[in-house]
């Protein structure tokens, strides 16, 4: 049972009214969904949008149907998608977040006629008290869990000034630097770098895995990857086997050859 | 099922992660999925979003990233009054 603002008992149900506003009241009175992303932006904002109406959020969905009439049924991950839930979600307006390794985008048998709508929301005083100054933690401004190119860094890397071949080979694929837990704890890079479980979820179209075992904990913050490359000196590590693409050797040699081949297809 | 869909922008165009969100959204929709970005009109990757069934796109004013105008806001385009509400996930498996 979850939910922010939702207590979710039958006892509740019964006596806490809902209003949904007239601009997506059917007279049929179906419900409605409001989505995003599971990114930390989408959780966020869904988070205080539950908060503010009161209805119940449902995060991480892998699936969502309305087949059963009133009520969604949703498959989402608990516990950072090493557990699946059935659940079913009983709201007028579905609030809930698409999990960021769910399905792969899948476009429209045919596009769709748009119309635009410009808007300036009318906000109360205290809607601005928090606000994010955000930097880019890449080239093209992508960040972690957005990005399309992550090179990734584990304690093969050996030492914080050993991430710099790890930078240059990220900036000249577009991407950035994600890292294993154990690197955030040896101090080499930051924690807003670490993917896995209590890191953030990637999910590009390319992770390129440098010395990385592949602990499950990290597995768990990268399975949504469209495709791996793996880098190690062990053949045996469980990220190798995970990897659509596996070089057993020294990342040390592997990278600065790759940079090398790259910037030698680089015109001009 | 009307869907309004929290869509977030990249250096090339909708993040991935809002494409499976717009994926899924159109699976529950009745008609189009109706997209809200944080942006001006003109940074909006329309024909991005078209492809993916968005029918019309509330292009909300933003100076920045702040959770909680961006869920007023989000609230007030799809017209969900801001009154307690009565609704639970229940787990079934």
């Amino acid at each position: 049972m979850v939910g922010v603002g939702g207590t979710g008992t039958a006892e509740s149900e019964s006596c806490v009214k809902m209003v949904v506003g007239a601009a997506i009241l059917t007279p049929d009175h179906e419900i409605h969904a409001v989505i995003a992303a599971g990114t930390d932006h989408g959780n966020e904002v869904l988070a205080h949008l539950g908060a503010l109406t009161g209805l119940p959020m449902a995060a991480n969905c892998l699936s969502a149907s309305a087949e059963s009439g009133s009520c969604l049924d949703l498959v989402r991950q608990r516990w950072a998608g090493l557990l699946l839930e059935e659940a079913v979600l009983d709201a007028p307006v579905a609030l809930l977040t698409v999990a960021t390794d769910a399905g792969a985008p899948c476009p429209a048998s045919e596009p769709a006629d748009v119309t635009i709508h410009a808007i300036t929301p009318a906000l109360e005083d205290g809607d601005l008290v928090i606000r994010a100054d955000e930097q880019p933690a890449g080239a093209g401004g992508a960040s972690l869990a957005t990005a399309r190119v992550v090179v990734g860094g584990g304690r093969g890397v050996g030492s914080a000034e050993g991430f710099a071949p790890l930078e240059e080979l990220a900036q000249l694929l577009g991407g950035v630097v994600g890292v294993s837990r154990v690197v955030t704890s040896e101090g080499w890079r930051p924690h807003t770098q670490q993917v896995g479980q209590t890191g953030t979820k990637i999910t590009p179209d390319l992770y390129l895995a440098c010395g990385i075992s592949g602990a499950i904990q990290h597995i768990a913050g990268c399975s949504g990857a469209r495709h791996i490359i793996a880098i190690n000196t062990d053949p045996s590590a469980p990220m190798m086997s995970r990897a659509d693409y596996a070089v057993i050797g020294d990342l040390h040699e592997v990278i600065p050859a790759l940079i090398a081949a790259l910037r030698d297809r680089r015109p001009g | 099922m009307t869907v309004f869909c929290l869509v977030e922008l990249d250096s090339l165009g909708v993040a991935d992660a809002s494409l499976r969100a717009l994926t899924v959204g159109r699976t529950l929709a009745s008609s189009g999925v109706a997209a809200v970005v944080f942006a001006d009109a003109a940074e909006i990757p329309v024909a991005e979003l078209a492809a993916y069934g968005v029918t019309d796109i509330y292009a909300v004013t933003s100076d920045g990233y702040a959770p909680l105008a961006w869920a007023r806001a989000l609230a007030a385009v799809a017209g969900v009054s801001l009154v307690a509400g009565a609704a639970s996930v229940a787990e079934v498996a």
